[in-house]
């Protein structure tokens, strides 16, 4: 197969397009000039500086947290709701119910999401105070966008999964729990760890929903980027944004391989 | 017992199979329901209430907030809004048309690779995916910054003044714009792509001498499902864009996202943002309808 | 006699399809029974009820006297091989086998003599620590095979287990799978439409259609007595015949046919192949003269169609016939079957 080099040029630019700010990005986090946008020679001072922001750290610590937290509780309810979707006689309506509420986070733009949580947990605080902006609602919103991600990609894979082989393991005496943990959870191991990855991620990306339900404490790694530019970009945003580019590279270079060689060895067979 | 039904080998009742069911699907689904569902339909009383003078919700019906939408404020009608309603439709519909354009000759050039190739450039396409946005929107400022080749040429031909960076501006907008959603459209695209049928291929170019109806009627059917997935994650978020035009376009150049979030942000009125975010559901479903009725004509063909 | 399953009107519907009417089966001990028929007949249906995978709509199925209709799948003592085998790709040869002693909560050591003598039985235990998927067909089927005897179960289940192989391997397998079932003394019950699969291995043979039993007889009288037309045609090749009834025979195309035990005044009769015979000359009764109309010659037979009444025959690959001849042959009184219904 031949393409046309016109074609070829635009494909070679598209790719162009998509990595010359975030080259740019890498080279001026390593210039030692502080003000402007002038080469005035190597450093890598913005990096160890890095090091010692406290809110930084502390910025990266609350990601981190917010990412973990909540991918765990959304692992668990999504794999959940897609067993109980897939795996039950549901009328043609409830089906078509959960459908839809499993594809609202999917088909709604963040910002009305976002809107929506703002006025829930404003509600919610007529109840309790523990729903002040903070790292709660941080969770809770995380949460709420990754459960519907988690149970499609668990889903997509229940789907794949015969129903023969729990049949299977009915006729060899295996009652509810059994099936579970000896059969259907290994079997859907690779979706549940798919959706997790795709959790957690989207967790770490985020900006808007956290943008709208942070408090004052609870600052994550893309506020603080975003706080920063609002006032001027910095060397060290850069520096910051260099390292967070890298774990990125790194992790789906990692994800990449991961699938590949799983792929491989299905075809093996 | 209550009518015993088998499912899968398991011997039980329809109703305690349902209170399993619910067992599994119950703590998810309340979930999306109270912080989402719920929260969305929370949206229509709160578009019909007004702000009170702290910033408060008052519940008193009115249409008011729908009115100023639409143009009809204090001081008699502007079209203001109805322009930011506008911009973010247009926006949102040539960023997708710029993307599925960039996008078909990079899968096609992805996939003319050889095979063990093809995972080295498709994962090209995937990092900036995965990357975080705050990041690739505001590195744009640098690349569009006074020093940098891109402004110094606009400056040159006579487009911005001497020195001057080349944003905010329409022209910084798409740029952040595309360059965000062109891998959206791209992975779902290549999908399809790499499944293509070159035999079709081959015979429509045997049949039809321009390229054009080769496209048309072998590569553009068997593509349609990935770039329908593509054109909807490009477009629903496009529509509620906040960030690159917050960055890149400032007050000249603002978007529905940035409206919604002045108004739950810095205005502190939570009727009209209500409000705001309504049309912009609507304008949303109105769009996928859209393409929706063009995708399904074109599956026609 | 005590039966080792019985079932008693078994009526299966889903939705406004029937998939099984007013169904009996008796199974003996030790027996190795097969239910026949093509795709959609029901005989799937009755296999998965009897391994509780599926509820009868009424009906009573009794294992060794005790009642099991109510039954769930993991209560009775009975194990499928299932079509495609439905191996757990996640779990190795050793722990599919294994799997079901384990939900049984056997002690290990228990488990891992068993496993290796189901294993052994089969002749994989060199591949115990395979996974199903670096497998052949074969080999999984032996794998399947196993983990169903290892439960030694009252009754094994055979559902569809030769369909996967391919032909030559397929006739092996079924021999081995007849020499085992021998061996073990375990009652089976094999679903299968594939005729000659049913005739190599059962002791009797249920034929199905429709959700019904059409006939139940051993592999010897479903292929030489057929029942009726369906029987007939559905195992093996016949030629039917339309005729009416005369004295001391029948009236057909063929002319006056002498045939004992015909009680209709119209109906079929059934012939066999290779049961009519070629002759030199005129034979003394159930003779008919024919052109040929095609031969063809199938290595170690030659099959003839005539032009009387579309007769087909069979006979030795020797003969010297080609389309165009004329010749003689004779229906033999004993071969001809009277069909009923």
């Amino acid at each position: 197969m031949k393409i046309h080099p016109f074609f070829r040029l635009i494909a070679i630019g598209a790719l162009c397009f998509l990595y010359i700010p975030l080259f740019a990005v890498a080279v001026f986090s390593i210039n030692a000039s502080r003000f402007g946008l002038t080469w005035k020679g190597f450093t890598l001072d913005w990096y160890f500086q890095l090091a010692s922001n406290s809110l930084v750290l502390e910025a990266a610590r609350n990601t981190l947290f917010l990412a973990v937290v909540s991918t765990m509780v959304s692992t668990v309810l999504g794999t959940a709701v897609a067993i109980g979707i897939k795996r039950h006689p549901w009328g043609k309506r409830w089906a078509g119910f959960f459908d839809l509420i499993l594809h609202l986070p999917v088909v709604t733009p963040e910002i009305v999401f976002a809107a929506a949580l703002v006025i829930a947990f404003a509600l919610l605080r007529y109840v309790s105070s523990v729903f002040d902006p903070g790292m709660l609602n941080m969770v809770i919103g995380h949460i709420t966008f990754q459960i519907a991600f988690v149970a499609l990609v668990v889903g997509s894979r229940l789907a794949a999964i015969s129903t023969k082989i729990e049949e299977a393991a009915r006729d060899l005496y295996a009652d509810n729990l059994f099936l579970l943990r000896h059969v259907t959870l290994p079997l859907l191991r690779p979706g549940i760890v798919a959706g997790a990855m795709l959790a957690f991620t989207m967790s770490l990306d985020d900006f808007v929903i956290s943008f709208f339900t942070a408090g004052p404490s609870s600052m994550t790694l893309p506020l603080y980027i975003y706080a920063q530019v609002r006032r001027g970009v910095t060397p060290d945003i850069h520096a910051l944004s260099t390292i967070v580019l890298l774990i990125t590279i790194l992790a789906v270079v990692i994800a990449e391989r991961f699938s590949r060689t799983s792929t491989k060895e299905k075809k093996h067979a | 017992m209550s009518d015993p039904v088998i499912w899968y080998g398991e011997l039980t009742t329809s109703r305690s199979l349902l209170r399993r069911g619910l067992a599994h699907l119950s703590p998810g689904i309340a979930w999306t329901l109270v912080f989402l569902a719920i929260p969305m339909l929370a949206l229509i009383p709160v578009g019909f209430a007004s702000r009170g003078s702290y910033g408060q919700i008052v519940w008193e019906f009115t249409w008011n907030n729908f009115y100023r939408l639409l143009g009809y404020g204090t001081f008699g009608w502007s079209p203001d809004y109805l322009i930011i309603l506008g911009r973010s439709c247009m926006v949102a519909a040539v960023t997708t048309i710029i993307c599925v354009l960039l996008s078909y000759p990079l899968c096609f050039f992805i996939a003319c690779k050889p095979a063990h190739k093809r995972y080295f450039w498709l994962t090209l396409v995937i990092i900036p995916f995965w990357t975080n946005l705050v990041i690739r929107t505001y590195a744009w400022l640098l690349v569009l910054a006074p020093q940098m080749p891109l402004a110094r040429l606009a400056s040159f031909l006579g487009f911005i003044a001497p020195d001057a960076p080349l944003y905010p501006t329409p022209f910084a907008v798409y740029l952040g714009m595309v360059s965000t959603f062109l891998p959206f459209v791209t992975m779902p695209l290549y999908a399809s792509v790499e499944k293509l049928d070159w035999s079709l291929v081959e015979a429509a170019r045997d049949l039809y001498s321009s390229s054009w109806r080769v496209f048309r009627h072998a590569i553009l059917p068997q593509t349609t499902p990935g770039l329908a997935v593509g054109v909807t994650l490009t477009f629903i978020p496009a529509m509620g864009m906040f960030l690159v035009p917050d960055f890149l376009g400032g007050a000249k150049y603002m978007l529905v996202g940035n409206l919604i979030q002045q108004q739950f942000g810095t205005s502190r009125d939570w009727p009209f943002g209500a409000a705001v975010s309504l049309g912009l559901m609507l304008l949303t479903f109105v769009g996928i309808w859209v393409l929706r009725k063009t995708g399904g004509k074109e599956a026609v063909h | 006699m005590e039966y080792s399953l019985e079932a008693y009107a078994i009526y299966k519907n889903y939705g406004s399809v029937t998939a099984l009417t007013n169904v009996d089966v008796r199974v003996r001990p030790g027996e190795f029974f097969t239910l026949l028929g093509p795709s959609g007949c029901g005989k799937t249906t009755l296999l998965r009820i009897i391994a509780g995978l599926e509820m009868p709509d009424s009906g009573t199925i009794m294992l060794r006297g005790n009642n099991l209709t109510s039954l769930p799948a993991r209560e009775r003592n009975v194990n499928t091989v299932f079509q495609n085998y439905a191996l757990f790709p996640h779990l190795s040869v050793t722990d599919n086998v294994a799997f079901g002693l384990r939900s049984r909560k056997f002690p290990e050591e228990v488990i891992v003599s068993k496993v290796h003598a189901a294993l052994d039985m089969v002749h994989m235990t060199e591949f115990a620590a395979r996974m199903p998927d670096q497998l052949s067909g074969g080999q999984q089927q032996r794998v399947a095979m196993a983990r169903a005897l290892v439960n030694e179960p009252e009754i094994l289940l055979l559902d569809e287990p030769m369909s996967a192989l391919d032909a030559k391997l397929r006739t092996t397998v079924q021999e081995e799978l007849r020499q085992l079932q021998q061996r073990l003394g375990i009652t089976s019950i094999l679903v299968t439409h594939d005729q000659d699969e049913a005739l190599t291995v059962s002791d009797r043979i249920a034929v199905m259609n429709n959700g019904q039993f059409v006939q139940v007889g051993t592999p010897m009288e479903i292929y030489e007595r057929p029942r009726n037309r369906f029987v007939a045609n559905f195992l093996g090749k016949a030629n039917i015949i339309e005729a009416t009834r005369a004295p001391g025979g029948v009236q057909s195309e063929l002319g006056f046919l002498q045939v004992n035990g015909v009680d209709w005044e119209t109906g079929y009769l059934a012939i066999r192949p290779e049961r009519v015979r070629l002759r030199d000359e005129a034979p003394s009764v159930n003779g008919v003269q024919s052109r040929v109309r095609e031969a063809f010659y199938r290595g170690d037979h030659l099959d003839i169609w005539l032009e009387a009444a579309n007769l087909r025959l069979r006979t030795a690959p020797h003969r010297a016939i080609s389309s165009g001849d004329t010749v003689w042959v004779e229906l033999p009184a004993e071969a001809l079957v009277v069909l009923h219904e």
